[in-house]
């Protein structure tokens, strides 16, 4: 890669990495496999950057490569790996200082989005997270606009009802587009 | 309504807590690193086809006219990787070392994956076999009454390989199995094993073997290993081939490989 390519990467790559890291984040429920996830995904935009369209690609590129990096690792067999809550070193009663309760709710949207089948959570991410159009949401999922349009809508009906939260008046948008 | 929706993904994935481990220097040197074995993989396939129409000719035919007279080509040669040599031992003591390791352990009790490895402190268990380099070291440890083993890869600086844990019944372990990832393969031996190779790409790399336990370090990336054999080559002590595994878990990518047995020498 030249120089000025290499520039401009790391210029993207600064702004995309926590990003990405909290997109993968979504999908996994682990910040280190996130991370990994993250790095991974930018490895293979960096081989690719010559052949991208750094004007629209760029970002549906990255986000296909961490979705598909973050499904990948879930299909390996990682007896290995433990989830730790909180970095050993951290003191505990700095883990548990939460009066708000605040990081029980975060705790219980990642659980409900495990809850989804894989696809359907990487549409719900994609789509209500990550901010990606119908198109780009196809594009990085590999599948139709009308198959997003129903994950989206399946995934976002489960996680409302795992985390008790009932539709209180449904959105004009959302209805037509799975009802079109 | 979706507001809610997204008001509720963005607050779970607040990440103010979570600094990035590594930087983008990282990535940019993995990318380097990528194309150039990329480029080395072009020219040595482009290499090994032209030596193999030069091999074929001279060699393989061997000049009779009856091509079955010659040798046989040998297989695809080396990529180039270098696999980095065995880390020494630590320089701290089997003490320091279970002391370091206590902290992961009551992480891994605390989880749901004890997978038999008993409840109870480190308090007198031993290090079988340890590696150490820079500000980390990774370490097999067996329980006093040699049922349980744990696997403990602790770094006290930043970046790979990260703090890693595990803590099985040793019953648990199949004769001849192993599995590699990110990090390298750690695991028994069976009694008759004198040595373990680990082979990629056609390069060999011993592993740490002692008390019955093997360690083998390495620092793979996932995408440079995927769908390839990682073989572990156990060895009696006269240097006979007892059986070979492929330890890559990446191998296949996308698919099941649960079910992979050893394979015996005929």
């Amino acid at each position: 890669m030249r120089r000025r390519d290499e520039v401009d990467f790391t210029e993207f790559a600064t702004a995309a990495v926590r990003r990405l890291r909290r997109t993968a984040y979504l999908m996994c429920g682990d910040w280190h496999r996130a991370e990994d996830a993250a790095q991974d995904a930018l490895v293979r935009v960096y081989k690719a950057w010559h052949r991208l369209d750094h004007r629209a690609g760029l970002n549906t590129y990255a986000h296909k490569a961490v979705v598909s990096v973050v499904l990948d690792q879930a299909k390996r067999p990682w007896r290995r790996e433990h989830v730790v809550g909180r970095p050993v070193d951290q003191p505990a009663d700095q883990a548990l200082a939460d009066p708000a309760g605040t990081i029980d709710d975060r705790l219980l949207v990642i659980q409900a989005l495990a809850e989804l089948p894989p696809r359907q959570r990487a549409c719900v991410v994609l789509r209500y997270y990550a901010d990606l159009s119908l198109e780009e949401t196809a594009s990085v999922l590999g599948i139709g606009v009308g198959a997003v349009k129903s994950q989206s809508s399946r995934g976002l009906a489960t996680l409302r009802e795992v985390l008790d939260r009932p539709e209180l008046e449904e959105p004009v948008d959302d209805r037509e587009e799975v009802l079109s | 309504m979706t507001t809610e929706i997204k008001d509720l993904l963005a607050g779970a994935a607040d990440d103010t807590a979570q600094p990035l481990h590594h930087s983008i220097d990282d990535v940019v040197r993995r990318g380097r690193r990528g194309l150039r074995l990329r480029r080395a993989g072009v020219i040595a396939a482009g290499a090994i086809t032209a030596g193999a129409v030069v091999a074929g000719v001279t060699t393989w035919s061997d000049g009779s006219g009856n091509p079955l007279n010659g040798v046989q080509p040998a297989g695809p040669p080396a990529t180039g990787k270098l696999l980095p040599l065995q880390p020494p031992p630590s320089s701290l003591t089997d003490a320091q070392i279970i002391k370091r390791c206590e902290p992961q352990d009551k992480q891994w009790q605390r989880g749901s994956r004890k997978a038999g490895g008993g409840t109870g402190s480190l308090t007198g268990w031993k290090i079988a076999v340890n590696q150490a380099k820079g500000t980390w070291f990774r370490a097999i440890l067996v329980s006093p009454d040699r049922k349980s083993w744990a696997f403990c890869q602790d770094n006290a600086g930043t970046g790979a390989p990260r703090d890693n844990y595990l803590r099985e019944d040793l019953k648990w372990q199949q004769d001849f199995v192993v599995w590699t990832d990110r990090d390298g393969a750690e695991g028994t031996v069976p009694k008759n094993v004198a040595a373990v190779d680990f082979e990629v790409d056609g390069i060999v790399s011993p592993a740490t073997v002692k008390n019955g336990f093997l360690l083998w370090y390495a620092e793979l990336t996932p995408n440079e290993v995927r769908d390839k054999p990682i073989w572990a080559i156990y060895y009696d002590a006269n240097g006979r081939e007892l059986a070979r595994f492929d330890s890559n878990v990446y191998n296949p990518w996308q698919g099941y490989n649960a079910d992979r047995k050893p394979v015996y020498p005929e």
